[in-house]
C-alpha cells in the first residue's frame, strides 16, 4: 500500500486540500496557450506564459518552490524559481527587454513629428485613472494601507501597455503574490489592442474626423540628432525622476547602439538574440508566479478587469487630448493620432492607420502614428519613474 | 469607532492617490514637454552648425 502511494503520490495530491485548484491552472494555461497558437495574440509571450502556469502548478510544484503533500513549502527550489529570483526579483529581466527594444525603435518619425510627444503623455491617463479607481475598490476586497497603494499602482501601470515597465513596477513593490495576474493582463491586453482600441475610437470620434488628413514632411534627420537624443533623453529623466533612470537608461542605451553606427552586429544582437532569448525566460517566468492558490483568488479577476478598464482610459486620454487641441488648432489633427499614444508599439499605429484606411482609403496617417507611439512609449517608463517615486513616498 | 478610524484611513489612502495622479500626470506632461524642446533644440543646432560648415566649405572652394 505504501509503495502505490508513493508511485501515485503525484496523483493523490491533488485529494489534498486546495490542490486540486490546479487542475484550473492547467485549463488556465492551456486557454493562454490556444490564445498564443490558434488567435496568434502576443504568441511569444502567452505561449511560455500558459506553459509555464502548467508546470508550477504539477504536484509538488518541483520547478518553483517545492512543497510537501499538503502544499507547505520546503525548503528546495526549481529552475523556475532560480530563474525568478534572477531575472524579476533582481529586475534583470525587464531592463534587458528594453535594450532590446531601444535597439529596435526609430525615433525618426517623432523627430520629424516632435509636437506628436504630447500623445505620448495623454495617452498615460488611464495609468492615473485606474489608480484611483483601484484605490477605490480595494478595500472592498480587504486590501488597505501600503498594499492598496502599491497594488494600485501596479494595476495602474498594466495601462501603459507596456509589459516590462508592468513586471518591473510590480516587482518593485514586491507584489509577488499579484505578480501572475499583473503580467498576465497586461500582455493579453497588449495582444488585444487591435480588439479593444477600435471601438472606442470609434465611440469618440465622429466619421468626419477620423477622415481628417495630416501632412508629414520626408526631411532628413541629422545623425547627430539621433546620437544625441539618447543621451539628453536619459540626462533629463535619470535627474528628474531618478526612479526612471534604469528603465530610460536601459532603453536609450539600446538605442544608443542602434544608432551609432558603429555597433551593427551588437545592435543585431540586442533586437533579434537578445529580445529572443529573454522574452522566451521572462515568459515562462512569469507563468512560473501563476500558482494556483494565489492566481485564484477574487482579486485576480479585479485585477484583469481593471487592467483593461486603464487599456479604455488611455486610449479614451489620448483621443480626447487630441480632440481638445482641435479646439485652438487651425491645423486639425486626426484624433484617432491620441489612441496610439499608448506604449504597444507598433500594433496601436497600425490600427489607427487601419481605421484611417477604412474611412477615407487614401488617407495615410501612420507615420504621425508611429510617432505617437513611440512618444507613449517614453511616456509610459517616465509614467512608471513617476509612480514609483510618488508611491514610494507614502510606503516606505 | 472602528467604522470612523476605518473612513479616515481610507480617506488619507485617497488623499495619497490624488496626490499620485496629480504630481504624476503633470510630471509625465512636463517632462514630455523637456524633451520635445530637447528634440526642437537639438535640430535647431545641429542645422545651424551643418549650415556654417557648407558656408564655410563653399568659401574654402571659391
Amino acid at each position: 500500500m505504501e509503495i502505490l502511494s508513493e508511485v501515485f503520490k503525484g496523483v493523490l495530491y491533488f485529494g489534498h486540500g486546495d490542490n486540486w485548484k490546479a487542475l484550473i491552472m492547467y485549463l488556465i494555461g492551456g486557454v493562454l496557450i490556444y490564445l498564443a497558437i490558434k488567435k496568434e495574440y502576443e504568441p511569444a509571450l502567452l505561449l511560455p506564459i500558459g506553459f509555464g502556469a502548467i508546470l508550477v502548478n504539477l504536484p509538488f510544484n518541483v520547478v518553483g518552490r517545492v512543497t510537501n503533500l499538503f502544499g507547505i513549502e520546503t525548503a528546495e527550489v526549481g529552475f523556475l524559481e532560480i530563474l525568478r529570483e534572477a531575472g524579476i526579483s533582481t529586475e534583470l529581466f525587464p531592463i534587458l527587454i528594453f535594450i532590446a527594444i531601444g535597439a529596435m525603435i526609430d525615433f525618426t518619425p517623432l523627430f520629424k513629428n516632435p509636437f506628436m510627444i504630447f500623445f505620448g503623455a495623454a495617452a498615460q491617463f488611464g495609468i492615473f485613472a485606474t489608480f484611483i479607481l483601484t484605490l477605490l475598490i480595494l478595500p472592498q476586497f480587504g486590501i488597505v494601507g501600503d498594499e492598496a497603494l502599491k497594488l494600485s499602482a501596479a494595476v495602474g501601470i498594466i495601462g501603459a501597455a507596456d509589459g516590462p515597465t508592468t513586471i518591473y513596477v510590480g516587482n518593485y513593490f514586491n507584489l509577488i503574490k499579484y505578480m501572475g495576474p499583473i503580467s498576465v493582463a497586461a500582455y493579453s491586453y497588449m495582444s488585444l489592442v487591435p480588439i479593444i482600441q477600435p471601438p472606442i475610437i470609434r465611440l469618440l470620434t465622429s466619421k468626419k474626423e477620423r477622415k481628417i488628413r495630416m501632412d508629414y514632411y520626408e526631411e532628413k534627420v541629422p545623425k547627430a540628432v539621433k546620437i544625441l537624443f539618447p543621451i539628453l533623453v536619459t540626462l533629463i529623466a535619470g535627474i528628474l525622476v531618478p526612479m526612471s533612470a534604469p528603465l530610460v537608461g536601459s532603453l536609450m542605451f539600446g538605442n544608443l547602439i542602434r544608432e551609432s553606427g558603429v555597433l551593427e552586429r551588437l545592435s543585431q544582437s540586442a533586437q533579434n538574440e537578445l529580445a529572443n532569448l529573454v522574452t522566451l525566460l521572462l515568459g515562462i517566468t512569469i507563468g512560473s508566479t501563476m500558482l494556483a492558490d494565489r492566481f485564484i483568488d477574487p482579486v485576480t479577476g479585479l485585477i484583469m478587469l481593471l487592467g483593461l478598464f486603464a487599456f479604455v482610459f488611455d486610449t479614451a486620454g489620448g483621443v480626447l487630448f487630441a480632440k481638445f487641441l482641435n479646439l485652438f488648432l487651425k491645423k486639425k489633427i486626426n484624433p484617432m493620432i491620441g489612441a496610439a499614444g499608448i506604449s504597444a508599439f507598433p500594433m496601436s499605429a497600425r490600427v489607427v492607420q487601419k481605421l484611417a484606411k477604412e474611412e477615407d482609403p487614401t488617407n495615410f496617417i501612420l507615420m504621425q502614428a508611429i510617432s505617437a507611439n513611440v512618444s507613449g512609449q517614453l511616456g509610459s517608463i517616465i509614467a512608471g519613474g513617476l509612480v514609483i517615486a510618488l508611491v514610494s513616498m507614502f510606503v516606505f | 469607532m472602528y467604522s470612523s478610524i476605518s473612513y479616515q484611513l481610507s480617506q488619507s489612502l485617497l488623499y495619497q492617490g490624488f496626490i499620485v495622479v496629480i504630481f504624476g500626470l503633470v510630471g509625465v506632461f512636463l517632462i514630455l514637454l523637456l524633451f520635445f524642446v530637447t528634440i526642437i533644440v537639438l535640430q535647431k543646432v545641429i542645422e545651424s552648425i551643418d549650415n556654417r560648415k557648407s558656408k564655410r566649405t563653399e568659401k574654402t572652394a571659391d
